[in-house]
């Protein structure tokens, strides 16, 4: 369990992509990714503002086309069955100018159902109740967090099989954020949907999600479920002897690592049993082993850059 | 992880349909109605006020016609709708740059033909307009004559009623070449005029006569550009001037071909952004 797992061992995937890379221009924006999102699982894409998330999503859509690799949704070709994928996928963008900005709310989600035969009606006039849409006001005229609303809105009422949320929580008050997350568990809990969140705001869809992505500089990290990465990542306080050297071979990936005295903290992804044995035969005293929060352990996981397999005290 | 593998692992559920094209059609030509609500209000606008002005006009007698308004259709009257016709696109594509009007591209049809579809709906209410223009025209005109007295020249070819349906078509179609595939559609435009304006002050200097006088025919030739968006298929024989249908035909056929190729490819740029 050295390396931080990049595959999952799931059968039935919704998305697959394989080895996707695009480049605009000198700047690479996917590397190589190949997610893997299985079906019914609600996936967070993490990553820092540039990582390459949206470009990933948009390559779903076909909005984007990679110059290399492939990417399948549903088992269709994002490329040659496009229309059939977004057929079934309900998107909010991360740009809250999406949308006919001269065209009214209401006349709006009018125009959206037309292009979606599976549009249940009641069910969008009870998210516009829930989201409070001025149906009357231009898009235009919306603020951030009153677009996102529409654009969930617009996602939502064709309860598609996969929801693409691009930041679905950016620009909306803490309030709204909590209602827009309890209608989204409402939603998950009523339609069977697999979701795909890009976000660097963890903290705020935590609980809806159960597998992880980590993309940084258009490469993925890593990527599993959330329950394996509680299981495997641990932090350890180690108090060490005067002149420390590490561990030799600590079979683990050390995520991060602060130093305080003759105590150090690191962030280890590995076997707790194991690295806690190499770290005693090495003369460090464990003195904790705990979970780490997914927040903490996002930070830590973009932090990485690559597997270490020996972990020295600097 | 191969190829087939990934494909064999990827679930397929029971799918969602994709919207009839009918139906996309019929909510785009209702969705361009609602995009150009503007241009439309002014065509109105500036219809109405024709009328008024021509009306005043033949009433006071200040345009000389009182007692004979000799009123004849010419395909001149081509041009105000072919001015329109440059702008329009501009309204029906009015989402703005390309990264928002991804929107449309998120859509569950393909994206080139969704592009097209768009701009025919647009083309549908130009044609609509046209129309509208030609009734007002001859209405107003045959209102004149019957308030001061005279004739009405409506009993032209019947091509040269088709003349603004053509050109404005031409004029449409060229204007949403850049607008479809550019992000910066007036850097196009404006390149465009201000290259050949330059191309043709740099001929004349360095004296290159014969290439200036080939370049001019480019928009002001037999089959020029002129002929194509703005009617002007007249000939002067004998310093008569007169409407040539093989001009017009040559004209359309020529411009409207480059139009329909450069629509296409822009449409088709759509989908590998």
């Amino acid at each position: 369990m050295s390396a931080l797992p990049s595959r999952l061992q799931a059968g039935d995937l919704t998305v697959a992509t394989q080895d996707l890379t695009k480049r605009f221009g000198d700047q690479t924006a996917l590397s190589d990714v190949s997610l893997q999102v299985p079906t019914g699982a609600v996936y967070l894409l993490v990553g820092p503002n540039g990582a390459g998330k949206s470009t990933a999503l948009k390559t779903l859509l076909d909005l984007v086309r990679a110059d290399s690799g492939r990417a399948e949704v549903f088992g269709l070709d994002t490329r040659s069955d496009g229309a059939r994928v977004r057929a079934n996928v309900g998107y909010v963008p991360e740009r809250p100018d999406w949308g006919y900005g001269w065209m009214r709310v209401g006349r709006l989600l009018e125009h959206h159902a037309r292009y979606f035969p599976a549009w249940d009606t009641a069910y969008a006039t009870k998210l516009a109740r829930i989201f409070d849409l001025k149906l009357n006001r231009k898009m235009g005229v919306l603020s951030k967090g009153q677009a996102r609303r529409v654009h969930l809105t617009m996602a939502l009422a064709h309860r598609p099989p996969l929801l693409l949320l691009d930041e679905p929580t950016d620009g909306l008050d803490p309030l709204m954020r909590d209602e827009t997350l309890g209608v989204l568990a409402d939603h998950l809990s009523e339609t069977p949907t697999t979701v795909l969140i890009s976000t660097h705001h963890v903290e705020e869809v935590e609980r809806l999600a159960d597998h992880i992505g980590v993309l940084r500089e258009g490469t993925l990290r890593a990527q599993m479920t959330i329950d394996a990465l509680r299981a495997g990542l641990r932090r350890y306080r180690i108090e060490v002897p005067e002149g420390w050297q590490g561990v030799a071979s600590l079979n683990g990936t050390v995520l991060r690592r602060a130093t305080g005295g003759r105590e150090v903290q690191w962030i280890v992804w590995g076997d707790e049993r194991d690295v806690a044995r190499r770290i005693t035969d090495a003369n460090g005293i464990v003195r904790e082993a705990a979970p780490v929060s997914l927040i903490d352990a996002t930070l830590a996981l973009l932090g990485t850059g690559q597997t270490a397999t020996a972990a020295t005290n600097s | 992880m191969t190829a087939s593998t990934v494909a064999a692992a990827v679930s397929t559920p029971a799918l969602h349909p994709v919207p009839e094209r009918n139906a996309v059609v019929k909510e785009q030509i209702a969705a361009v109605s609602i995009a150009i609500r503007k241009e439309q209000w002014f065509f109105l606008g500036t219809l109405v006020a024709f009328v008024i002005l021509a009306l005043y006009s033949a009433l006071s007698g200040h345009s000389g016609q009182h007692g004979h308004a000799n009123l004849e259709y010419g395909t001149a009257a081509t041009i105000p709708v072919s001015l329109v016709a440059l702008l329009i696109p501009f309204g029906v594509w009015r989402a703005g740059d390309r990264e928002r009007r991804a929107y449309d591209w998120v859509m569950p049809i393909d994206q080139s033909t969704h592009t097209i579809i768009r701009m025919l709906a647009g083309w549908l209410w130009l044609m609509a307009g046209v129309a509208l223009y030609l009734i007002f025209l001859m209405a107003t005109e045959a209102v004149v004559v019957l308030l001061v007295g005279g004739s009405l020249g409506i009993d032209v070819p019947a091509w040269q009623w088709l003349v603004p349906f053509t050109a404005a078509s031409i004029a449409y179609l060229l204007t949403s070449i850049p607008i479809i595939g550019s992000e910066h559609p007036w850097r196009w435009i404006g390149g465009i005029i201000i290259g050949y304006a330059i191309a043709l002050l740099v001929l004349d200097i360095v004296k290159l006569h014969d290439l200036n006088r080939a370049l001019q025919k480019v928009v002001g030739g037999y089959y020029g550009l002129n002929a194509g968006i703005f009617g002007d298929v007249s000939v002067r024989p004998y310093g008569l001037s007169e409407a040539d249908p093989s001009r017009w035909l040559g004209a359309t056929a020529l411009w409207g071909a480059l139009a329909i190729v450069g629509v296409w490819l822009a449409a088709r740029r759509h989908s590998t952004s």
